[in-house]
């Protein structure tokens, strides 16, 4: 450890790198990768040396890229559009229009980031990100392989042999989700990940671990005395785990047609986020710590059977309705959806951790588009009291305590509990006791992608998933997903837009302790 | 604002809350207010203009919404005041404002114990409280005795090296030995942090963190006469932070430099663009327990046994 750190108070300022962007003409670049960047920037958080390279099929030069990227920086950033802060940071921005699967493309950008090298002293150092549809990661990751780019030493060899009193360069790449369709293809798309890159280059991307909110799970949970001793099956009831969405697919049809409601948000959100809350305190705030405790709380995930998919998971999918007062298409409507698509829009489950902390303690987890509103969230909700005290409020009348992790929007925590209502009989009524993090610490937030880039900069995987994590999670949810491909939906489209997802959703709770609370409306 | 007895300073509080809660017919106000108070900040010593100080609180609270305690000497006053205020910036996508409350005790020379004394009563409970002493060091025994009655009643003491002469720096090591269960914070300590963190950086790379046990000659250049307190503290930085500790130089130059002698050859690092006070004032004010590396610099720094 270099002494010079301890205690410096300043956030480890990565290293030079190159940051190619692979895919930089669509949307996940222009809403959240250059914002990202533009506020690290803004914030002086970027190292010297640092350059973007943008490499798709769009035909843009240089001064098209910057001049596209300036117009989103100032549409989608966080800090307001500074010329002072923008000018020097455009001029780090390269774009090389590429073919994806083309051996001469590469050979070009190779030679782009060697310049670039040189130039800026990054010594090699590479950031690979893959923005583009699933179907071009494979090649992307084999070009990456053959053309060298995957070695960094390869780069710049003269400076990897000449050992000038440096560390050696890296390369790392970030894949979005979905990491995969299914089990089989998730462990094709690891496999050449693994052969070209080393697991410690890889960083599977979820933004939702980079949001203050999800990183606070941790925190709440593990810097406080008082909620480890009922965080447990003794008290808790049951959990739920909402994230709902008011939008449709928008334009995506076409490739959510392929994916579906438990592909999307299912497979990777919804679990990271069941593991944060039920996993054990890890020995050490490591990456490799705190990903162990979360691969080993999902694999005491109960597994189901195809047969056992059909009462303990519901998919529905929206037709027409209203939303914020007006009216909207069904999913079949949609462009690019078929006009009898069976693919799923909303997705729950109840599922049950066989471990000593949870051992029957449901959790009920659900997504969906074109829900009533935008939220995610996680409701823990406790047991009652043993017996009621207070006559004019009976036992069966009093709400149970529930703490909510609001993930987004107006991001916090808030707690139920009961109290005496001001008067002269003692009537008890649920009170709420909250902490916005918007308006308790009055700077904002860093968005999610900035995080997780600088974190990807500076070499820290913590908040990133493991190739074992997400093998894990496709195979609890593959039972699913057969079921679901063997039988076509009879009743889709099966809700209304503007509602809270299918009737047969409360059907999970039947049979539960908790069958006479039913999903909360957040 | 106008003045009100020391006494009445939480009504006044009381009354400039419900105002904004309620806003009267014609007024400006549109976006609701949050009453927000993440820490104390008592700010006491002497030196600077009291209007500098208002617009750097201010610009303090956006990022730590507190209730600042300013408590000044009034040569033209005949007794205690006060004068309250809450100041307010907009949050997140600016649809809540965040308020925070300044409060400003004047008194005579002569009452001016009386006035700190009240300090205790005033801050809100639960929360850390800080004290930013301005100015030099405590050297006269009123001064002193003014320190140690706030001393009692804060966790974090903030001073200001910047203008420490040698002598100074030697009395701030004395203040933090005489102070064991407090913890000490310094701003200029705080403008150093971007200028340690590019030597630091240095050493990052596993190469180089070899080099540093060959680290045994350095030299860091100001501009200027004597060596101000800012270059002899990053001097006690390095000397103790590193074994065996190696003779730092201070050298007279035009620019900030520091240089370090290493097997592989001299490496320069200038001195990035310090942070605003208010910058810093905001970092120290982050920092809740002590800060040991600090305290060790500063006994490094002015030859004091820890």
């Amino acid at each position: 450890m270099n002494p010079l750190r301890e205690s410096l108070r300043l956030p480890h300022t990565p290293e030079p790198c190159t940051f190619v962007i692979f895919g930089a003409s669509g949307d996940l670049t222009r809403r959240k990768l250059m914002p990202a960047l533009y506020a690290l920037a803004a914030e002086q958080r970027l190292p010297g040396g640092f350059s973007v390279v943008g490499a798709a099929r769009s035909q843009w030069n240089d001064a098209q890229f910057r001049e596209r990227m300036r117009a989103a920086v100032a549409e989608f950033s966080r800090i307001p559009f500074q010329s002072a802060v923008w000018e020097p940071f455009a001029a780090s921005l390269f774009y090389l229009p590429v073919e994806y699967d083309d051996s001469l493309h590469h050979a070009r950008l190779k030679e782009m980031v060697r310049t670039l090298a040189t130039q800026k002293g990054t010594r090699g150092n590479s950031l690979f990100y893959l923005a583009t549809p699933p179907s071009a990661f494979l090649p992307i990751i084999r070009r990456l392989g053959e053309s060298g780019l995957a070695c960094p030493a390869a780069v710049l060899p003269e400076v990897a042999a000449s050992g000038q009193g440096v560390g050696p360069p890296w390369a790392r790449i970030i894949v979005e989700k979905p990491f995969g369709r299914d089990l089989a293809s998730a462990r094709e798309l690891d496999g050449l990940l693994q052969q070209v890159f080393g697991e410690e280059q890889v960083y599977r991307i979820d933004h939702y671990l980079g949001k203050e909110t999800v990183q606070n799970i941790l925190v709440f949970r593990f810097a406080n005395g008082i909620f480890e001793p009922v965080w447990n099956r003794r008290y808790v009831d049951h959990v739920q785990i909402t994230v709902a969405e008011s939008i449709g697919v928008e334009e995506r049809g076409a490739y959510y047609e392929e994916s579906g409601a438990l592909r999307d948000m299912v497979q990777n959100h919804l679990m990271q986020l069941l593991a944060l809350v039920a996993m054990e305190p890890p020995a050490a705030f490591g990456a490799r710590e705190v990903r162990q405790e979360k691969e080993k709380l999902l694999r005491a995930i109960r597994p189901m059977s195809r047969e056992q998919a059909a009462h303990m998971a519901v998919r529905g999918q929206y037709g027409p309705g209203a939303i914020a007062g007006a009216a909207v298409p069904g999913y079949r409507q949609e462009k690019g959806v078929a006009p009898d698509s069976r693919t799923e829009t909303f997705a729950a489950l109840r599922l049950l951790i066989d471990n000593w902390r949870w051992a029957g303690v449901p959790f009920f987890l659900r997504s969906g588009k074109r829900l009533p509103r935008r939220v995610t969230e996680i409701a823990v909700r406790f047991r009652r009291p043993p017996l009621g005290l207070f006559p004019e409020t009976p036992l069966d009348q009093l709400e149970s305590n529930l703490f909510a992790f609001r993930i987004q929007p107006d991001e916090g925590i808030s707690l139920r509990f009961e109290a005496k209502v001001p008067g002269q009989e003692l009537h008890v009524r649920p009170v709420n006791m909250e902490f916005r993090y918007g308006t308790s610490f009055g700077a904002a937030a860093p968005e999610a992608y900035e995080t997780l880039l600088l974190d990807a900069m500076r070499g820290d995987a913590t908040h990133f998933a493991w190739s074992e994590t997400v093998e894990t999670c496709w195979a609890l949810l593959e039972p699913v997903l057969e079921a679901w491909a063997a039988e076509a939906p009879a009743d889709f489209p099966n809700y209304e837009a503007g509602t809270w997802g299918p009737a047969a959703a409360d059907r999970l709770f039947e049979g539960t302790s908790c069958e006479a609370a039913g999903w909360r409306r957040p | 604002m106008n003045a009100v007895e020391i006494g009445g300073i939480e009504r006044e509080l009381s009354r400039l809350w419900s105002e904004l809660a309620h806003p009267q017919p014609g007024s400006t106000q549109t976006a609701p207010v949050l009453r927000t108070c993440t820490l104390n900040l008592v700010v006491a010593g002497c030196g600077g203009e009291q209007a500098d100080l208002a617009s750097l609180l201010a610009e303090v609270a956006v990022r730590h919404p507190a209730r600042c305690i300013v408590v000044l000497g009034d040569d033209e006053g005949e007794r205690p005041r006060a004068w309250v205020n809450i100041t307010c910036h907009a949050a997140g996508r600016g649809q809540q404002q965040v308020c925070s409350e300044q409060l400003i005790l004047k008194a005579p020379a002569g009452a001016l114990h009386e006035v700190i004394g009240s300090v205790a009563g005033l801050l809100v409970a639960d929360l850390p409280a800080f004290l930013w002493w301005r100015g030099r060091s405590p050297a006269s025994d009123l001064e002193k005795e003014r320190f140690n009655h706030l001393a009692r009643v804060v966790d974090r003491a903030v001073l200001d090296s910047a203008r420490f002469s040698g002598e100074q720096l030697a009395g701030a090591a004395e203040l933090v030995r005489a102070y064991p269960r407090l913890a000490f914070g310094d701003l200029n300590w705080a403008r150093l942090t971007s200028w340690r963190a590019a030597v630091a950086q240095v050493f990052d790379p596993p190469a180089m963190q070899a080099q540093l046990a060959s680290l045994s000659r350095a030299r860091i250049a100001h501009p200027g006469g004597e060596p101000n307190a800012t270059v002899r503290l990053l001097a006690g930085w390095l000397q103790s932070r590193l074994q065996p500790p190696p003779v730092v130089e201070l050298t007279r130059s035009d620019a900030e430099v520091v240089e370090l002698d290493l097997p592989c050859g001299t490496i320069r690092v200038p001195r990035p663009a310090p942070p605003t006070d208010a910058q810093a004032l905001s970092e120290e004010l982050r920092i809740l327990g002590r800060d040991a590396v600090f305290k060790q610099a500063l006994y490094a720094a002015t030859g004091s046994p820890e």
